[in-house]
């Protein structure tokens, strides 16, 4: 289940503290980790993906669980570097060798975070049937204009059937407040 | 987060093109009206293939467009499988689930139902647009997951259909935003299902809270038990044939179907449910925001959020949580604890206490059921001070009561009892709750603008990316 690739990287001791409480931990042991996993930094999200993909349950449960606390400490506020450094991890987690729920959630997650640095990488996924539609909703998320012009270039390369689904992100994005509910 | 690894179906596979636009549509207004009489119209609609009702809204006055007083609601029912099953009236017309278990059983249940005046078995569906085609339904209940809430909602409000959606309204600000505006945009009557405004027990309470018996509010603490939990994880499982899974989800992110997901375990996934704070939570809110007058509030709430997350299993949201929100103006703080402690001078499954300047009251439950404290159920209020509204009716059921008030309103146009907006403004907290704990940071939302203020991640949690095709 482990892939060697990803296991050289160097993790400082916060990172294999946490690997290890969340691979091999008893649930009070996973519990607290999970609480202190933003301690870790977001070095730690590449390592936490392998957990999560891998045959383990428990550490798979874990590990998506302080991927999303690393990850959402990352984006507050005052911390740009760190949520720029952030979405980098997450996205090494969307390519085509992890498992669909990886890379599904790690895009839910570069909706939140993501920005015109991560846009192309998720943009190439909209030619991908499998997860086209989890990339599709990271990029209406994402506020920045260089999201709003991806999803405008795709139009030109989806296949026909799923233009519609490109036009309705780029509707709501342009969509106001007032005008949501309203007979469109 | 689950660990489904699979590749199946990841897209809706819902066409609005494959959705008739020729069946029941045909039978429109001027058909039914056509002919002087009720029957003659009745039989027109035999003829397209459809029940012979004829809406209400079709014999009412057609300048005003309202129903008349006595004119019979015909209603069409979606979700029948939990709560939505309850609203369900003898002459409905239609039932649409996306289990066909849960619209036989209910179809058949009515069809034999001896209060039934109209002849036949109801039509059942998987589709609500189908039901929102039918010219004949005037009103229809939401009883699905919160998921398809306001979805639903403001296609019912764009289709003519007053509406009876089930607590929490709706997911996001976004949502909720979308829902109110649809309602004052087609003159609906949207009334929501928090019950508790239709109790005559939370009604005591609010009227000993809103005359100044407790002073001035400045804590009230909700206690609850804690959400769900399982130890069992996903694997794969075929989806019976009596579900359409894909119509369940609807605009939720792909998820392979797991039994432990429908239908009532919904509540114990972020995609879905999002915990007891938005469950029993929006009943209890519902409360407060009635206690404290609240329903209009305008102001700031800063929020911090706290839990102890799941550490086995397939549901996502925390097993406990503390949730803290302190209002700005006037200056109060709503506490909702997961599992807190009962207050032991009355102690109960969940609740609330209220904490003023001069005195302090109890509240448990509140949404069909509930029960106060004796001093508020002595208390008379002057005849110049605040007197809660109930619909009267004759029945000890207040959900009933809260049903009849809502088809009251749809002849009379007024606002219901819990009308849209005020079931926006409560469902707020809970979604600003559950984005603070998510966040693990506090939060500030400002009603006015309905924005986080200095927080550009939560404010992308206010609107939900759907699956094509749904939108808002």
């Amino acid at each position: 289940m482990n892939n060697p690739a990803i296991q050289v990287i160097p993790q400082d001791a916060a990172v294999s503290g946490l690997l290890s409480n969340i691979e091999h931990g008893d649930a009070a042991a996973r519990s607290t980790a999970i609480r202190q996993a933003a301690l870790a930094g977001t070095g730690a999200i590449g390592p936490l993906g392998r957990v999560y993909g891998g045959s383990d349950p428990g550490a798979a449960k874990a590990a998506g669980e302080a991927i999303n606390r690393i990850v959402h400490n990352a984006a507050r506020p005052e911390a740009v570097k760190e949520r720029g450094a952030a979405a980098q991890q997450l996205v090494r987690l969307i390519g085509g060798e992890q498992p669909r729920q990886v890379r599904a959630d790690a895009l839910k997650l570069l909706g939140f975070v993501g920005g015109p640095g991560e846009v192309n990488a998720i943009a190439e996924l909209l030619n991908v049937p499998a997860i086209r539609e989890d990339a599709r909703m990271a990029l209406e998320r994402i506020p920045d204009p260089s999201a709003e012009t991806a999803l405008k270039n795709s139009a030109r390369t989806v296949p026909s059937d799923y233009r519609a689904a490109i036009d309705q992100s780029l509707r709501h994005r342009k969509m106001k407040p007032r005008e949501v509910g309203l007979r469109r | 987060m689950e660990t489904d690894r699979t590749n199946s179906r990841p897209e809706s596979s819902v066409n609005t093109d494959t959705i008739s636009r020729q069946t029941a549509s045909k039978v429109g207004r001027r058909e039914l009206l056509g002919g002087a009489a009720k029957s003659a119209a009745a039989g027109a609609a035999g003829a397209f293939g459809i029940p012979m009702f004829v809406p209400a809204s079709a014999l009412a006055n057609p300048r005003k467009g309202r129903i008349g007083a006595n004119d019979k609601i015909i209603t069409g029912h979606i979700g029948v499988g939990g709560m939505g099953r309850s609203h369900v009236r003898p002459d409905a017309a239609m039932i649409c689930d996306v289990d066909d278990n849960h619209a036989n059983e209910v179809a058949n249940a009515v069809e034999k139902n001896p209060k039934r005046t109209v002849g036949g078995r109801p039509d059942t569906t998987r589709d609500f647009r189908k039901l929102l085609e039918r010219k004949d339904i005037d009103a229809v209940s939401i009883g699905t997951p919160d998921h398809w809430h306001a979805i639903m909602c403001v296609m019912a409000c764009q289709a003519g259909k007053h509406v009876y959606t089930e607590k929490p309204v709706c997911k996001t600000i976004e949502e909720g935003r979308a829902m109110v505006n649809a309602a004052r945009r087609y003159n609906r009557v949207v009334q929501v299902g928090m019950q508790g405004r239709s109790n005559p027990d939370v009604a005591a309470a609010v009227r000993y809270a809103r005359n100044g018996m407790l002073g001035k509010i400045k804590r009230v603490e909700i206690w609850h038990p804690i959400n769900f939990s399982t130890t069992e994880y996903y694997k794969p499982t075929e989806v019976p044939a009596n579900l359409d899974w894909d119509m369940w989800l609807g605009p939720a992110r792909w998820t392979s179907y797991h039994p432990l997901k429908a239908h009532f375990n919904f509540r114990w996934f972020w995609d879905s449910g999002e915990g007891f704070i938005r469950d029993r939570g929006n009943h209890a809110i519902n409360c407060v925001s009635w206690m404290t007058g609240m329903d209009s509030y305008k102001g700031q709430v800063a929020c911090r959020a706290t839990g102890t997350p799941k550490t086995e299993g397939m549901y996502d949201v925390p097993q406990t949580m503390r949730v803290e929100w302190t209002f700005s103006d006037p200056q109060w703080t709503l506490v909702w604890d997961q599992p807190g402690k009962p207050n032991p001078r009355m102690p109960g499954d969940w609740g609330a206490t209220y904490y003023g300047d001069r005195d302090d009251l109890i509240l448990h439950g509140g949404d069909g059921g509930a029960k106060t404290e004796e001093k508020a159920y002595q208390y008379k209020a002057p005849s110049s001070g605040f007197d809660p509204y109930l619909f009267p009716a004759e029945t000890g059921d207040n959900t009933e009561r809260h049903r009849l008030n809502w088809f009251d309103c749809i002849r009379t146009g007024k606002r219901p009892a819990a009308d849209i907006e005020i079931g926006f403004t409560v469902i707020t907290l809970p979604i600003v709750g559950n984005i603070a704990y998510r966040l693990g940071r506090p939060v500030t939302y400002d009603y006015a603008s309905e924005r986080f203020v200095n927080d550009e991640e939560a404010n992308r949690f206010l609107s939900l990316p759907y699956r094509a095709p749904w939108k808002v």
